[in-house]
């Protein structure tokens, strides 16, 4: 069997914040990339954060997630970048080649330079009755919510008050669910002081020092058994939902299969791959950016895409060195304000989920 | 004599910026690095609210008080359908999301520059006005949980890995036998080799052989990666 090959100097895997910035620097060099994404639209995760971000005004503060990763969508629209969607880059062999499927077809892509921006899974947490229907990610209840405009559940239970947990709940909220409760095992809330706030404001309490102990149900979920773990009461909370937002691991499969090595750094979601500050990977001709190299924000993503795109014109030689040091540094600065404290949080964040897990 | 302030609250180090851009008059600061939390002159604000709709955190609040007047103005931001209309009654909540008292909706702003946030100006009395700090949205179902007696103790078996349908149990019986090595143990269990090729499961079996071995899910190892990352068909792979 062998399959048509088409070859390209550079192609961008994934078209979230961190592909799309990627591909929209190296165009600024003269490089014509090419962006895979599975998905059918553009955007990555920005396409159903319908909240307000943060940030500063370079990344787009004030604006919603998905306004903010439209605008990327046409910018490379403008720029001509070509975004092949529903294509699903299914492998990534050591040889440099990428399989690729869309709906009508197989094929393979030789390229120069390949940049991969996957992105990350949501973790389980697994206890009795998680796999009862009514219990998903937090991710997925959003993406179910405001992409495809279904209600998720009536009333709901969120385990995790890390910011996705947070932002999550009130979304649920504007889209016409209750909250039951949120549940974290620390004793404080993980996410931001505004986004717990918002939540506070409608009333909605956060379980400190609570575990779900098993989701109850028969065809779905009916409650969630909570436990306060300094008192050791049991509680059931009726519910017809429950949301696990207790971290997400990159996605590291395709860097993998192509021999990239990989960290473990629990802060930064688990198994991220190795990269030096350039986003170069162990594999020469590889880059990473965004969420695979490290679960943080979509504004780091955003930066982390420009770094590598920068990378890989200067390795395929598009760029002179000296150039492109003086936009390094630039980058490397906005990126060092914007993990001086974004990097506490998440990394308190994927901790608490790590004690959480399993221990039944 | 009017006074138009307006009370933030923001008192977290977050990388957060936009209230300082927007404001017309440098009356809000946040300066460098972006994670200070900002600071407000109120000499230099006009009351234009522009803040208020802007902040992503929904904590800026507009306050119009008049010398004399037993009723003040808190203009809030909103991100709630139905709007509230114009004269409504409405209850007002404090910070803790307790109701405080009723207010009167003055006004309802929800052009385009507000980008969503509806600006909902409420009249209430003196007594409450700074503690406002939202109105009830709807009512809510606040049934309380009830306590259960006699849940810790019982170990319920389930599912680890659902694709293939292995059972928690199952794991820590081959774990026991000295299949601790991940690759063997998830040969002889099937767990992360179904449909999703482990994004579920394979963190879950990590954890648990942490677990049992008292290795840190660093040290085990990373899982394997193989082609394809989803499943294809082979009609597909083979034409
Ligand atoms: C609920 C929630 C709220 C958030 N709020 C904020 C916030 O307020 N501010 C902030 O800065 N960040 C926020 N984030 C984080 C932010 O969304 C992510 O950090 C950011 O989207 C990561 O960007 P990325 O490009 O690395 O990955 P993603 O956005 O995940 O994009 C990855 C893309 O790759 C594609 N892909 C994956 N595998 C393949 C494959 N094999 N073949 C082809 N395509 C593939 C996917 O379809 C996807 O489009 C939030 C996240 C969540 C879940
Ligand atoms: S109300 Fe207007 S002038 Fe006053 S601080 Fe806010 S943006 Fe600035
Ligand atoms: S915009 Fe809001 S959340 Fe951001 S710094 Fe200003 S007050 Fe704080």
């Amino acid at each position: 069997m062998s399959y048509t090959c088409e070859e390209r100097d550079l192609v961008v895997i994934g078209a979230g914040p961190a592909g799309l910035c990627a591909a929209l620097e190296a165009v600024s060099h003269k490089c014509d990339p090419l962006v895979l994404d599975e998905n059918h639209r553009g955007g990555g995760q920005l396409l159903k954060q319908v909240h307000k971000f943060f940030g500063s005004h370079h990344h787009g503060a004030g604006k919603r997630g998905f306004q903010i990763g439209e605008e990327l969508v046409e910018k490379c629209e403008e720029k001509q970048v070509e975004i092949r969607l529903n294509s699903l880059a299914a492998a990534f062999f050591q040889d440099g080649s990428i399989l690729v499927r869309d709906p009508k077809k197989i094929y393979l892509l030789k390229s120069k330079a390949t940049i991969i921006a996957t992105g990350a899974v949501e973790k389980p947490l697994a206890f009795p009755g998680w796999t009862l229907p009514g219990v998903m990610g937090a991710g997925g209840a959003q993406t179910l919510m405001n992409v495809h405009r279904v209600l998720p559940g009536r009333r709901i239970a969120m385990v995790g008050s890390g910011n996705v947990g947070l932002i999550v709940a009130y979304q649920l909220v504007q889209a016409g669910a209750s909250i039951a409760c949120i549940i974290e095992v620390d004793d404080k809330v993980k996410g931001y002081q505004v986004h717990r706030d918002k939540l506070r404001k409608l009333g909605i309490k956060i379980l400190l020092r609570h575990r779900v102990v098993r989701a109850e149900g028969d065809d779905c979920v009916r409650a969630v058994l909570v436990e306060d773990m300094q008192t050791g009461r049991v509680f059931r909370y009726k519910v017809d939902g429950i949301c696990l937002a207790v971290g997400m691991s990159p996605l590291v499969e395709l860097p993998l299969m192509r021999g990239c090595e990989l960290e473990y750094n629990l802060r930064l979601g688990g198994w991220v791959v190795r990269h030096d500050e350039n986003m170069r990977t162990s594999c020469p001709n590889v880059y990473v950016a965004g969420d695979v190299s490290g679960v943080e924000e979509a504004s780091i993503a955003m930066e982390e895409g420009r770094l590598a795109g920068i990378s890989a014109c200067v390795d395929l030689g598009l760029i002179a060195k000296g150039k492109a040091q003086n936009k390094r540094k630039e980058i490397l600065e906005r990126l060092r304000e914007l993990r001086a404290i974004s990097g506490k949080e998440v990394g308190e964040d994927q901790r608490s989920s790590e004690e959480r897990n399993l221990t039944v | 004599m009017k006074r138009k302030y307006i009370l933030i609250d923001c008192f977290q180090d977050i990388p957060c910026n936009p209230c300082e851009e927007i404001c017309p008059h440098k009356a809000i600061e946040v300066g460098s690095p972006i994670t200070r939390t900002p600071r407000y002159y109120e000499e230099r604000c006009d009351g234009c609210a522009k803040c208020v709709a802007v902040c992503p955190g929904l904590c800026i609040y507009l306050v119009e008080e008049e010398e004399g007047s037993d009723k003040m103005t808190i203009t809030l931001p909103y991100e709630f359908l139905p709007l509230p209309r114009k004269g409504e009654l409405a209850s007002v909540l404090d910070y803790n999301g307790r109701e405080v008292g009723q207010g009167i909706v003055k006004r309802v702003k929800n052009t385009k520059s507000e980008n969503g946030t509806a600006l909902i100006s409420v009249e209430v009395s003196r007594a409450i006005g700074l503690a406002a700090r939202n109105i009830l949205i709807r009512k809510t179902d606040d049934s309380e949980p009830e306590l259960v007696e006699g849940e810790r103790e019982s170990f319920t078996d389930f599912q680890i890995c659902r694709c293939e349908e292995v059972l928690l149990s199952e794991l820590r019986t081959l774990a026991k036998m000295g299949i601790v090595f991940a690759p063997n143990l998830r040969r002889f269990s099937r767990v992360g080799l179904g449909l999703c090729q482990g994004k579920a499961c394979s963190e879950l079996m990590f954890s648990e052989l942490s677990n049992i071995t008292g290795m840190t899910v660093g040290e085990l190892g990373h899982p394997k990666a193989r082609p394809p990352v989803r499943p294809i068909k082979l009609r597909e792979l083979f034409g």
